[in-house]
Parts: structure tokens; C-alpha cells; sequence
């Protein structure tokens, strides 16, 4: 795609998405450049996982692998994980401990910022070989990222252009997150996943809370009526989202359809996996609540399930999903337990989960050959986006992200929405 | 020193168990356990990290019997046949009349309109015991090499 590629928008208020936008691999390559590494805050990791001085991990963010370490100071780095001599991983483990990384070619040498410090016979063998004159060590430090730190949360940008941390989340995100990590976090595990289908309908997927208890059974089999009332925020640019529901309200008019009908049909015989233990204050009325963060995270409390979910995109074709389950240090036994039990509920194998890696699969499948076709986002009306909606019956925030992403790739309708 | 008669019947319950799933007898699978028998899908990188975090688990047969019921009733899954190919369990006396065994497995799947491939890879760490002159499992670890599910996990390993 040239850098004039557009999106065949037949809306300005992106209620109909052509399918062709999960397939096309010149799409794909600039949205790496446009929005992976354009004016967005990506999320990178926790700062538990890198606690103590030259602990380090590493990701990826869109195509680029890269690395984020906790210098001696203690101050967060990151930078891409590909060596400047010849383009091979630096840093191979997942995670570990050291004050420098060394690429196994040649024995490249960068510090925890990621400048390079070490070039093995750079002045060559007796005065014979080595690096040109004019080599400089600083022209050839790895490619930096901006890290900012957010109630232990780090996210990280390419871009000098990228707005505050504070104000790319919006107030509503910002008071989220503030309250989903309410203590000094423990990390319980991982779990990963990968979906043979395009990044993009993920990011929908997790905006999408009409499918909840439609594609996600078990809520409407074992759990909640499929009527329970719930609703959405996004902040004022549209980009990121929070979808919940409240268990505690519940809407008991009559229903007209087979699929309203479908509730608590059965019960589980052993209900613990269901239960919720109070740990967000008086006031907190979420049974579940899922911050989806533009571009690349998920943010989730499915009951006393907490966890992050990075996106990483694989090819047109592919991504896969790292969720990273927490609780917190002064978590008793019980509550230890308990969100050990209710890691049933998230990831691949995930009671209220697993089914998305079919839905996606079913979607990529089917319209891989048939780009030609339009996907029908209507749920909660059209035309322009509120920032509220009081219902769990709305497909806004999908079109929300249609529009902040066409607004950093160049793609915008005519007359867009924003 | 264990007897043959023990290793044939340990070896026995942990092949017919693969087979269970492999033949969707899901009820049966969740009979080869005690009934405060314990399972759980896990990594190999939770493991060596020493991160309890797991994939799915059930503590006890009423939760087994639940995990069988979602399935039956309300999980949706890619469409597949799955196909166990068992290794020859690594049997050792626990004491107590318990055995724990260890047992390389790889589990394939076989999707319609798709090529067979490998979906999970790993081994299982079980201690088994005696319940009424039957063989069961009082804990199952079901340990993946593969940290990474490829789409999702719907049948127990």
C-alpha cells in the first residue's frame, strides 16, 4: 500500500467496516508504522515484573521486539531487542537479571538503556582489521522507547509527539485502572494465547459487550441473566473503552427472544468459581468490568480475576494474547485461593473467554476470500459517539476504535466522526 | 518394589483416561479421579518460574463435574477431534499406598477443513492410588511444553 492507501468507508460513522481490513497486508505494514509506532502509549508490563536493578523481560510491541529493564538507579528502559550490527535478537530469554545485554553474533555490548557500549575488535587484531574512522559507538545505540509509569502499570511510546500519559487514558480510564490496582501487585501466572485471525478484531472483540453472554454461554447458563443491566465508558477521543456489567441489577421485563430467554438454565455444583469477594471499596458494583487501552491491552476484572492481556500482532493472519494474572501482596490465603480457582473464568481455557479464539477464527476464515463483504455495527444506533451509554446492548466503543485508528492511519470517511 | 499387576493397572488407568477424552466420554474422564481429586492444566514457563498460575483447574468432582457440563452445555470450540498419543508412565512409590507417575504425552487435533497438528505437547505428573480395588487419580498436573494454546483449550488434556 502506498502511503495514499484508503479504507472504502461507505459510513462516516464506521457502522459498516469492510471485511477487507483483517486481510490486507499493505494495511498491516502501515499500521505498524502509524499507529504501533505513531503518536499511541503502548502497554509494555507491570513493574513488579522488573522489581529489582537489572531485572529485565522481554515483549513485543506490534512487530518490534523489545526489551524493558530496570537500570541500577532504578529507572525503567526500553528499546527494540535488534542488534544495529546485523539485526539479530539481543536478548533472547523471555526474562532474567544482568547489567548489560550481549548479542551472541558478535558480541555486541548495550547498557541498560540500550546505548551501545561494547564493539569487539573495533580497533581490529595487531593494527589490522576493525571498524572505519569514522565509526562513532553513539550513532548506533538500539532504537529507544519513552516509558511512563502508571499505578505500577508501564507503557511505552516511540513517538516525541505522543500526548501525556495521563491525558492519552482520559479521566475515566485513568480513575479505572487507579482502582483495579489498589495494591502492591503479585503476579500469579501466565497464560497465552494465539488466534488465527487479524489483531484488529481482537481489539474489537474486548470493545464488543453485545456478544458477552451471547457468544459466553456459560454466564447465561450457570451465572447471570442474559438481562442483567451494565453499560459503557470511552473516553472522549473514543479510543479506549470500559464495558461492565452489574450483576446486582438486573432488567425483568418481559422477553421476546429465544436468545433473552436463555438464563440461569442450570447451576454449577460447586458455585465458588461464580463468587466475588469485595476488594473495590463500598461502592464498587462491577461484576465485571473489562478496560480495553488502545492499541494493545486489555485491562480485566472478571469477579476476583484481574489481569492484563497484551496484544501482539503476527502477520495479517494471526496475533497472540499474553495474559498476565495478578493479585496483590497482602492478599490473605482465602483471596489467594480464590483468584487461583477463578483463573477458570480468563484465558484460552477461560469459562467467559475461550470462545472468542472461535468467534475470530470463524470471522478471519470466512471473509479471507471474501474481502468484499461488509461487517454491520449498528448496536446502540449510529451516527455520532457518546461517551456514555447506559446498556450492555451496544457496539459503540467498536466503532470508537474504528475512528481513532482511521484517524492516525489517514484512512477517515469524509465528514468522519471522531 | 512395585508390583506388575500395579504398574499394568496404573498404566491402564492412564491410557483409558487419554482415551476418554479422545472418544468424548467426558463423564468418564471426570470418574477416573477421586472424589477430592485435583486437576490442573499448566505451563512449563508458570512452572519454571514458580508461579502457581495455571490454564484450568478443578478442585474436587463436583467442579470436574462442572468443567464436563460447561462443555456440554455452553462452551463453543473450534470443531475437532482430538488424538492422544500416550508415553509409558515413569512409575514411583509415594508411600501411603500411593504412586506418582510421570508420562510424556502429545495431543493432536484434527480439525474438518484443516491439516492434523500437534496442539499440545507435555507430560503428565499424577499421583495415583487404590480407591474400592480401582485405580484412581488423587492429583493430575497436566504440564504443556507449549506455554502458548493455539486457539483455546475446550477439552480437558
Amino acid at each position: 500500500m502506498s502511503e495514499t492507501q484508503s479504507i472504502q468507508w461507505s459510513r462516516n460513522d464506521y457502522s459498516r467496516v469492510p471485511n477487507s481490513v483483517y486481510h490486507d497486508p499493505l494495511l498491516y505494514e502501515l499500521e505498524q508504522k502509524r499507529i504501533f509506532e505513531g503518536p499511541v502509549w503502548m502497554y509494555l508490563g507491570l513493574e513488579v515484573e522488573i522489581a529489582n536493578p537489572g531485572d529485565f523481560r522481554t515483549t513485543y510491541l506490534g512487530v518490534n521486539p523489545v526489551v524493558y529493564n530496570r537500570d541500577a538507579q532504578g529507572t525503567v528502559h526500553a528499546f527494540v531487542n535488534l542488534c544495529a550490527h546485523r539485526g539479530a535478537i539481543v536478548r533472547r530469554e523471555l526474562c532474567g537479571n544482568a547489567q548489560d545485554h550481549v548479542c551472541v553474533y558478535h558480541q555486541w555490548c548495550y547498557d541498560p538503556t540500550g546505548a551501545l557500549v561494547g564493539v569487539p575488535f573495533a580497533r581490529g587484531i595487531d593494527g589490522k582489521g576493525g571498524v572505519s574512522k569514522e565509526f562513532r559507538r553513539e550513532n548506533h545505540a538500539l532504537r529507544k522507547l519513552r516509558v511512563e509509569s502508571f499505578c505500577g502499570i508501564l507503557f511505552a511510546t516511540f513517538s516525541d509527539e505522543t500526548v501525556p500519559l495521563t491525558e492519552y487514558l482520559g479521566p475515566v480510564m485513568a480513575a479505572h485502572l487507579t482502582r483495579l490496582m489498589h495494591g502492591k501487585v503479585r503476579i500469579i501466572g501466565y497464560q497465552r494465547q494465539k488466534m488465527r485471525g487479524n489483531w484488529k478484531a481482537y481489539a474489537e472483540n474486548s470493545r464488543d459487550q453485545y456478544h458477552g453472554s451471547l457468544l459466553h454461554k456459560f454466564l447465561g447458563t450457570f451465572f447471570t441473566k442474559t438481562t442483567t443491566l451494565g453499560g459503557l465508558h470511552m473516553d472522549a477521543r473514543h479510543r479506549h473503552s470500559l464495558v461492565y456489567s452489574t450483576p446486582a441489577k438486573t432488567f425483568d421485563a418481559p422477553l421476546a427472544t429465544k436468545a433473552d430467554l436463555v438464563h440461569n438454565v442450570d447451576s454449577l455444583a460447586d458455585e465458588r468459581v461464580l463468587r466475588f469477594i469485595p476488594e473495590f471499596g463500598p461502592d464498587y458494583e462491577y461484576g465485571n468490568a473489562i478496560c480495553s487501552f488502545f492499541p494493545n491491552a486489555v485491562f480485566q476484572q472478571i469477579r476476583n480475576n484481574l489481569a492484563t492481556r497484551q496484544i501482539r500482532p503476527k502477520g495479517t493472519d494471526s496475533f497472540e494474547l499474553l495474559w498476565t494474572i495478578f493479585g496483590f501482596e497482602d492478599d490473605n490465603e482465602e483471596m489467594r485461593k480464590h483468584r487461583l480457582m477463578q483463573m477458570n473464568l480468563g484465558g484460552p481455557a477461560g469459562f467467559v473467554a475461550s470462545e472468542d479464539g472461535e468467534a475470530i477464527e470463524l470471522v478471519h476464515k470466512a471473509t479471507k476470500d471474501r474481502r468484499d463483504t461488509v461487517s454491520l455495527l449498528e448496536m446502540g444506533g449510529t451516527g455520532p459517539l457518546p461517551e456514555f451509554a447506559p446498556t450492555r446492548m451496544n457496539e459503540l466503543a467498536l466503532r470508537g476504535f474504528w475512528s481513532a485508528y482511521s484517524e492516525l492511519m489517514g484512512t477517515e470517511p469524509p465528514n468522519a466522526i471522531r | 518394589m512395585i508390583s506388575s499387576d500395579t504398574r499394568a493397572g496404573i498404566a491402564d488407568l492412564i491410557l483409558r483416561n487419554a482415551h476418554f477424552i479422545d472418544t468424548d466420554h467426558l463423564e468418564e474422564w471426570a470418574g477416573c479421579f477421586a472424589e477430592d481429586g485435583r486437576y490442573v492444566v499448566t505451563t512449563r514457563e508458570n512452572v519454571d518460574l514458580g508461579f502457581e498460575g495455571v490454564l484450568m483447574s478443578c478442585e474436587g468432582m463436583p467442579m470436574l463435574r462442572d468443567r464436563v457440563q460447561y462443555i456440554r452445555k455452553a462452551a463453543v470450540f473450534n470443531i475437532h477431534r482430538d488424538r492422544h498419543i500416550v508415553g509409558q508412565p515413569l512409575i514411583s512409590e509415594e508411600g501411603d499406598g500411593r504412586y506418582k507417575a510421570l508420562t510424556s504425552f502429545a495431543l493432536y487435533q484434527s480439525e474438518p477443513d484443516r491439516d492434523s497438528r500437534l496442539f499440545c505437547l507435555g507430560y503428565y505428573e499424577d499421583v495415583i492410588f487404590l480407591v474400592e480395588g480401582a485405580f484412581r487419580f488423587r492429583s493430575r498436573r497436566v504440564v504443556l511444553d507449549n506455554d502458548t494454546v493455539t486457539p483455546l483449550l475446550s477439552n480437558p488434556v
